[in-house]
């Protein structure tokens, strides 16, 4: 028998960068509302992540591997909720985490903002969709985000509208990212050092990040921004009521409005949370899920799904380098090749970013063979001596990506999540071309040696477009304040809605979207 | 106690990662089973939550090499052969194995320090690294807007 609670005014699906965010706006702009969060998996403690543990080079293989196919199979059970997705016919694979902060528990932090140019693709380059706003109806957003969870970076940037909110130092770039440096200089191309939403110094009760290294298995000091940290402690201070470990299983609905959720708690009750306003944040693949198990949203529910495909070339330099010291991130990143040029072939564009080293294990599986005497060799001359230059690659919305459903239903109640993906023959272009450019730029640096990877399988650290936004009801499942064309009252608030995605990694946009998606609601129930 | 001789498995380790020897600019590898990794492997195969696929792989390199004797007596290119052999039959469930084998071996002080890294975890004390220097920018910083309106 459900348990039935008390109606709220607004109920919130997921507790990561979109639904933290989400929160957080909500219960400032209108503080008289009931606003209570479901969050399928947990808080995450330091203690649990494993930087100041001796085995944490194997743990970051597998209990806190960035795939939740890896950590499913680890040995230990991992401390993210995750579910199954089939992604046998995804030419690229999901990376996520579940809990309280989603993937900003385990993100690089890298925390670029999209260019002007993304919000109208159809318009300046005749592909993809115009976004409903522009850059400058987000940009109070971006600003307010950057405030919020703390950015690190230098102003200035010529790729960029000059950027308003403050910056802590830039982080070190490093003997890698010098070298790079070098090279761009000497083709003069682009570069700039990141904006990462990491300290340099301390701030907001924060330290300044220590270099440790393996941002992606969470940061142990906090220096790198999760949501847990920056917008959760001011949203559950503002009244927000976060219920953890419950798995929503179902959007109720009747007569085209949302009335709430049911969901299971982790003792596997049942309860009815009643809602005037429904709002989903649960990532570009639990979103559609949601939405798609519950019947709701219309036909272009799961379609249009994009990833950003990666391609890289490992730089293996005779002096040596960093090795494995300081955010595993980009360090500096290109976008002379960013805004379209259709005399290169194809449409739109790619940054090129600049990353650091692995631990010494994780090295070791790049290693061609990676056994015997040729491998150690081959890990013994290239640790400690290489980096790599990534070559991130604008994708554009196709119907046949998609996520869909299986018949199967998984442990956590919900039918399976089945991807459909495809890399698109632009895009492919896209990556050849990026290619040639990284290498083009290591030889202008001197280095050494490089080895190419054409193809990056486990890249799809961003989940995005599934649940576009957009001005027709035909081509996008809601309108420009993320209200569903079918159900009005039901709101999506993260990656899900990106109509396109340009080519960088889409924290900073997704909190940014929330965050005014937040203020729109809060603008029509008068807060 | 293993189903596999503690022979066998030294020498399964010690052809996955024989070690390497010095060089002017680099000390010495150990091989695995000088650090213990065949012992290691013995243990896992005794309580390794994924102790049967460990067994499994090995069975089936018992399985390719004909016996495990076959194996032991055979000279380290034979040897190679029957692994590549191995890891071409089912390279995920392979490389699986490996992982195991070389997270032992590459979490060894001795290996990690022959290989020039500090032997402690990444916290709490973390790494230093210079500030960044801005002057590497000065050519970027004269360019025109490179975005679009």
């Amino acid at each position: 028998m459900p348990i039935t609670h008390e109606p709220v005014d607004v109920v919130v699906i997921g507790a990561g960068m979109g639904g933290a965010a989400f929160c957080y706006q909500l219960s400032a702009r209108a503080p008289q509302l009931r606003i209570t969060c479901l969050e399928r998996g947990d808080w995450l403690h330091p203690q649990q992540m494993p930087a100041t543990r001796p085995d944490f080079q194997r743990l970051a293989l597998s209990t806190w591997a960035l795939a939740p196919s890896v950590r499913q199979q680890a040995p230990e059970a991992s401390p993210s909720a995750d579910y199954r997705v089939d992604d046998s016919a995804s030419a690229i694979k999901p990376l996520m985490w579940c809990g309280v902060g989603g993937s900003s528990l385990t993100w690089a932090a890298h925390f670029p903002r999209l260019h002007p140019s993304d919000f109208k693709t159809q318009t300046l380059d005749g592909v993809g969709n115009d976004w409903p706003f522009s850059y400058f109806d987000l940009e109070p957003y971006y600003d307010q985000n950057d405030t919020m969870m703390g950015v690190s970076g230098l102003a200035g940037d010529p790729a960029y509208p000059p950027k308003r909110s403050p910056r802590m130092p830039p982080l070190p770039i490093g003997r890698m990212g010098e070298k790079a440096a070098q090279g761009f200089n000497a083709l003069g191309w682009h570069w700039w050092p990141v904006d990462a939403a990491i300290n340099s110094v301390a701030q907001q009760g924060r330290p300044g990040c220590n270099n440790c290294g393996p941002c992606q298995q969470g940061c142990v000091t906090h220096a790198k921004a999760s949501t847990d940290q920056t917008y959760w402690p001011h949203a559950l201070r503002q009244g927000v009521a976060l219920r953890t470990r419950c798995v929503t299983q179902e959007i109720l609905a009747q007569a085209g409005r949302a009335t709430g959720v049911c969901y299971r708690d982790a003792a596997g009750q049942e309860h009815l949370q009643p809602a005037a306003y429904v709002v989903v944040a649960a990532n570009g693949i639990g979103t559609p899920r949601l939405l798609l198990a519950s019947g709701l949203g219309g036909d272009m529910v799961g379609r249009c799904l994009m990833f950003h495909p990666v391609a890289y070339i490992r730089a293996i330099c005779q002096e040596e380098m960093d090795g494995p010291a300081g955010p595993i991130g980009c360090a500096i990143y290109s976008h002379e090749f960013y805004e379209t040029q259709r005399a290169r072939g194809f449409v739109r564009g790619f940054q090129l970013q600049v990353t650091r080293e692995n631990p010494l294990l994780s090295q070791s599986t790049y290693a061609e063979p990676r056994w015997g005497l040729a491998g150690q060799e081959q890990l013994r001359e290239e640790f400690r001596h290489s980096f790599r230059v990534m070559v991130v690659t604008e994708d554009l919305p196709e119907l046949h990506n998609r996520v869909t459903l299986n018949d199967q239903i998984e442990s956590d109640g919900l039918p399976q999540a089945k991807l459909d993906y495809v890399i698109a023959e632009n895009t492919q272009r896209m990556l050849t071309y990026g290619l040639a450019r990284a290498q083009e730029v290591l030889e202008a640096a001197g280095v050494a040696r490089m080895v190419t990877t054409a193809y990056a399988p486990l890249t799809g650290w961003h989940l995005l477009g599934t649940a576009r936004m957009g001005n027709d009801p035909s081509t996008s499942v809601t309108d420009s304040r993320g209200r569903c064309h079918t159900t009005p009252n039901l709101i999506i608030a993260d990656g899900s809605l990106l109509p396109t995605v340009g080519a960088v990694n889409p924290g900073s946009t997704i909190g940014a979207l929330a965050l005014k998606i937040a203020d729109d609601l809060a603008q029509e129930v008068g807060g | 106690m293993s189903q596999f001789s503690p022979e066998f498995l030294t020498l399964v380790v010690d052809t996955l990662l024989p070690g390497l020897p010095a060089t002017a600019s680099h000390p010495a590898l150990p091989a695995a089973s000088q650090i213990g990794v065949d012992r290691q492997l013995a243990d896992h195969l005794g309580q390794h939550p994924q102790r049967d696929r460990l067994a499994g792989r090995l069975g089936m390199l018992v399985q390719l090499a004909g016996d495990e004797q076959s194996f032991v007596r055979a000279d380290m290119a034979t040897r190679i052969r029957f692994i590549q052999s191995l890891e071409a039959l089912d390279t995920a469930a392979f490389y699986a194995f490996l992982m195991v084998v070389t997270a032992d071996y590459y979490e060894t002080e001795a290996v990690i320090r022959a290989m020039g890294w500090p032997v402690k975890p990444p916290q709490p004390q973390g790494y230093p690294l210079p500030a960044f220097d801005e002057a590497l920018l000065a050519s970027v910083k004269t360019r025109a807007a490179l975005w679009r309106e």
